[in-house]
């Protein structure tokens, strides 16, 4: 019954802080392209597009509109989910599984540079008790890396030290745009985000696009293609911010279990882990439970978020990032010998649901 | 309000307005196609290079073929009404916060050389003044009140007599 | 073959134009225990959530995380999708494709809005596309009025047709606890001498907006069994789009191509050859009388230009051969993020047997769709039979 399905494409728009010369569809496009000649398919080629995108960021009411034509949707299905790209990289997955679609691009957009970041996400609090205090998503980060600080006994400096690693990793990293070089004292003296956390502690605001073209398994034969497995993934929601303690990261924990048991894996360890963290404090807390040293090569190869990917973009360049390791086209950034990657994403108010995406290298 | 466990006997409201201000990037055909509007006062569409449609507004992909469009041709300013209406209920135009006079007249067209329509307003007002297949032209904003937007076009004239 | 889905319990709250004794959290979770208590289930029986909503419409982003106690509590995934109108069709469509692909058993899925805690109209432009459409925009209403007007040229089909299906909705809706405008004694009359908003569409020619919430249950198929007395079972889903900008089409409501590619394809999937005979009911999404009628032929209910001698002969009225919306449709209740479930539900309801006053006697295999932003459209086929 079940269908093996696989990356056979991986396409990036160039990420960089403003993207003005391009509207959506253009920048979706760029992504699409680079996956479609990647697979060697073309755009009358897709059965179905997933896609994830938000309203909010966008400043359009059913975001997903912009890139309709792009993602090859006339007459032919699109769904589009608001959350982390890996989401959209589940349901394209649980979609093929079953056979109903054979071929399909899954595509993430977003400019964190268009909208104000402080209005939209003070539209994810609650209107009655706390939008009043004119909070942001920042506020709630700065109580979870306190929460975390106090629960790890791990200091800015650590978490300092993850932006200065992932900057480094990010500058050879052709999609995304460089950042200036910091050190751990240039963090520390940045000034004040949402105590603890500083303004370099945090991701650039970056627009962006990520595609994927996914295929089953007689697809992939046939076509010949470059394959990169997904074995598991799965999804998972926390209580609201409010309502539980930002040291634990129960549907992380939950949700790697789910991944890494549909995969089939003992042993729940990969040899490539790609960490949706968006500060600096977040590598320190998300990849242990993910089974990865936080300094080692193995971890966020790409640099990550903090090497300049938007949300809900992320999860997806973060699954593109563990495709090219276990295809052993990383270049300058492999991780020798990779067979097995998970990568993982975010969104809500501190990290309230996770993706992880579980993958196997072809055999 | 009567005390611990109080009844929503009067269920209270909190007005919120939330403002939400956007830079959108108009893009590479988009630019370009506004541009033509502010400073030639033209309309143009990109030609799919295998079924020969001409699509407005422009874009970079054909959704009903997958083609890449690069070919640029000029449309109207002359064009057909497809669909058509007067509008006669109050809506406030989101562009400048304050209700459209009615009644007036809103229609598809699709100019001439294009197999796409454009929505636009009409200049005319009444319902025998409009129907379905009669010829309209844009009517522009003068060269110097154009910003590079499709407000450029103040509305389109019906051409027949 | 893949494992089925059905649906095993539904759940409406009562749609008004206002409801200003619940918050948006309360509200969804009327809908939800309202469908959990219909099987008398217990919320630990949810492995999933599937959520719809316009978020721009209540200016709250990412509600569901906000909500996610109302939806049953963290500890469990939560997907959200956002489709426009057919959003709350998408959900059914996720719950199923969810289940038939074994990652979870049970999947609630959830639409709803509250758009009266929003501007309703303003929200509307948040739809056109900010460069293309906004500045030219003239609301749903000018929309559809301009879609109709293609309509018409081409069908001919009339405005006393068009308010038959006025008349047939709202009295279907008298007939349903969970409708919002329900008139028993309106008459063609009054439907063509309602307030004219834009040619050809009258005041009564259109849709409400309403404030609501609804809840579907879907089950593997050797569960639902056991969780309903005759389970809803999901024969066939299709999603298909159109191009990109609303002038794009140039026979919008004529010629709805998007409507058609689902509809084909639920047909063959299923076997049905002949819809009007083959269907014993169906919940479409009409945002107005000329779409339902322009809808009668894109579904292939009946020829090209003859949605309007469907009425007129009374096909599609409660006892007539095939009825369309017995719940009172779209033109009754419209709470974007659950409308399209609503018609998922409805149709579900039909072949439980459980659609109380306006059940279809005897139905056993109904369609439902859902209709959204650019004529994006989805499309189900429910039966009483596991297929």
């Amino acid at each position: 019954m079940d269908h093996r399905v696989a990356v056979i494409g991986v396409g990036l728009s160039a990420h960089a802080r403003r993207r003005r010369d391009v509207d959506y569809a253009e920048l979706a496009l760029e992504a699409i392209d680079a996956a479609l000649a990647d697979a060697g398919i073309g755009l009358p080629d897709v059965e179905h597009a997933v896609t994830a995108s938000m309203d909010f960021l966008d400043g359009r009411t059913i975001a997903s509109m912009s890139v309709a034509e792009v993602v090859g949707s006339y007459c032919k299905p699109e769904s589009r989910v608001v959350g982390d790209g890996i989401g959209a990289l589940l349901y394209a997955w649980a979609r093929m599984r079953t056979g109903a679609y054979r071929l399909g691009l899954v595509v993430a957009h977003a400019k964190e540079s268009q909208g104000r970041p402080h209005i939209i996400s003070r539209a994810a609090f609650d209107p009655f008790t706390e939008q009043l205090l004119d909070p942001d998503e920042e506020v709630v980060a700065g109580f979870a890396a306190q929460r975390f600080a106090i629960a790890s006994g791990r200091s800015a400096a650590d978490a300092a030290a993850q932006v200065v690693r992932a900057r480094a990793a990010g500058r050879r990293h052709p999609a995304l745009e460089d950042l200036p070089e910091v050190t751990v004292d240039d963090v520390l003296s940045s000034p004040l985000l949402a105590a603890p956390l500083r303004e370099l502690d945090r991701a650039p605001l970056t627009d962006g696009a990520c595609a994927l073209v996914v295929a089953v398994d007689d697809v992939v034969r046939s076509l010949g293609a470059d394959p990169v497995w997904i074995a598991g993934s799965a999804v998972d929601t926390d209580a609201y911010w409010l309502d539980r303690d930002l040291a634990r990261v129960d549907a992380l924990e939950r949700a790697r279990d789910r991944a890494v048991a549909l995969a089939g894996w003992d042993d729940p360890r990969a040899d490539v882990v790609e960490v949706g963290a968006a500060y600096g404090y977040q590598v320190l807390q998300f990849a242990p439970v993910l089974g990865v040293d936080p300094d080692s090569p193995a971890c966020n190869p790409s640099g990550g978020r903090l090497a300049g990917t938007p949300a809900v973009v992320a999860g997806l360049d973060a699954v593109a990032e563990c495709v090219q390791q276990l295809r052993g086209r990383a270049g300058s950034r492999q991780v020798p010998g990779a067979r097995r990657a998970l990568a993982h994403g975010w969104h809500g108010l501190g990290a309230q649901t996770h993706a992880v995406a579980a993958l196997e290298a072809a055999a | 309000m009567s005390g611990v466990g109080a009844s929503a006997d009067e269920p209270l409201r909190l007005p919120l307005t939330v403002r939400l201000p956007y830079d959108y990037a108009v893009g590479r055909y988009g630019s370009r196609f506004m541009t033509a509007l502010r400073d030639e006062g033209k309309f143009y569409g990109t030609r799919d290079p295998v079924s020969g449609a001409v699509l407005v507004p422009p874009r970079p992909i054909n959704g009903m073929t997958g083609e890449h469009l690069d070919e640029w041709v000029e449309v109207g300013p002359a064009g057909t009404v497809t669909g058509c209406t007067i509008v006669e209920t109050p809506f406030v135009d989101p562009m400048t916060g304050r209700q459209r006079p009615i009644p007036y007249g809103f229609a598809f067209i699709r100019l001439d050389g294009a197999d796409t329509n454009i929505y636009h307003f009409l200049e005319a007002s009444r319902h025998e003044d409009i129907r379905v297949g009669m010829r309209v032209e844009a009517v522009f904003k003068p060269r110097a009140e154009r910003v590079g937007s499709l407000a450029d076009v103040i509305c389109f004239r019906t051409l027949e007599p | 073959m893949a494992r089925r889905s059905a649906i095993v319990a539904t759940g409406q709250t009562d749609f008004v134009a206002r409801r200003l004794d619940v918050s948006i959290a309360e509200m969804i979770r009327e809908a939800v225990d309202r469908c959990l208590a219909q099987r008398d289930l217990d919320g630990s029986r949810v492995d999933a959530v599937v959520i719809g909503n316009m978020e721009l419409f209540e200016g709250l982003h990412m509600p569901e995380q906000l909500m996610v106690a109302a939806l049953g509590g963290g500890g469990r995934p939560v997907y959200k999708l956002n489709t426009g109108g057919t959003v709350g069709a998408s959900v059914a469509v996720m719950c199923d494709h969810l289940v038939r692909s074994g990652l979870h058993d049970v999947v609630l899925g959830i639409g709803y809005e509250k758009q009266s805690e929003g501007d309703s109209q303003g929200n509307i432009t948040t739809v056109g596309d900010p460069i293309w459409e906004r500045s030219v925009m003239a609301g749903a209403i000018g929309n559809f009025a301009v879609m109709a007007s293609t309509y018409v040229n081409e069908s001919g089909v009339t405005a006393e047709q068009a308010a038959k299906v006025a008349v047939k909705a709202r009295r279907n809706a008298c007939l349903n606890p969970h409708a919002h405008l329900k008139k028993p004694n309106i008459t063609v009359e009054e439907v063509l001498s309602s307030r004219m908003l834009a040619a050809p569409v009258r005041l009564l020619d259109m849709c409400p907006t309403s404030d609501g919430a609804a809840a579907a249950l879907f089950a593997a198929e050797d569960l639902a069994p056991r969780l309903a007395p005759r389970p809803a079972w999901v024969a066939a889903t299709a999603t298909a789009h159109d191009q990109q900008f609303m002038g794009d089409s140039p026979r919008r409501l004529a010629d709805m191509r998007s409507l058609q590619a689902a509809t084909r394809t639920v047909y063959r999937a299923v076997g049905i050859s002949d819809p009007r005979r083959d269907l014993d009911v169906a919940e479409i999404y009409e945002p107005a009388t000329y779409a339902e009628l322009a809808m009668y032929e894109n579904c292939g209910f009946c020829e090209r230009g003859k949605g309007g001698t469907l009425i007129d002969e009374g096909v599609t009225e409660l006892g007539g051969e095939l009825p369309v919306n017995p719940s009172g449709g779209v033109l009754s209740t419209n709470a974007v993020g659950a409308t399209a479930l609503v018609r998922v539900i409805e149709a579900a309801l039909q072949v439980m047997g459980e659609a109380g006053e306006h059940q279809v006697p005897g139905a056993r295999t109904a369609l439902a769709t859902g209709y959204g932003g650019n004529a994006w459209t989805e499309a189900l086929i429910l039966t009483s039979e596991r297929p």
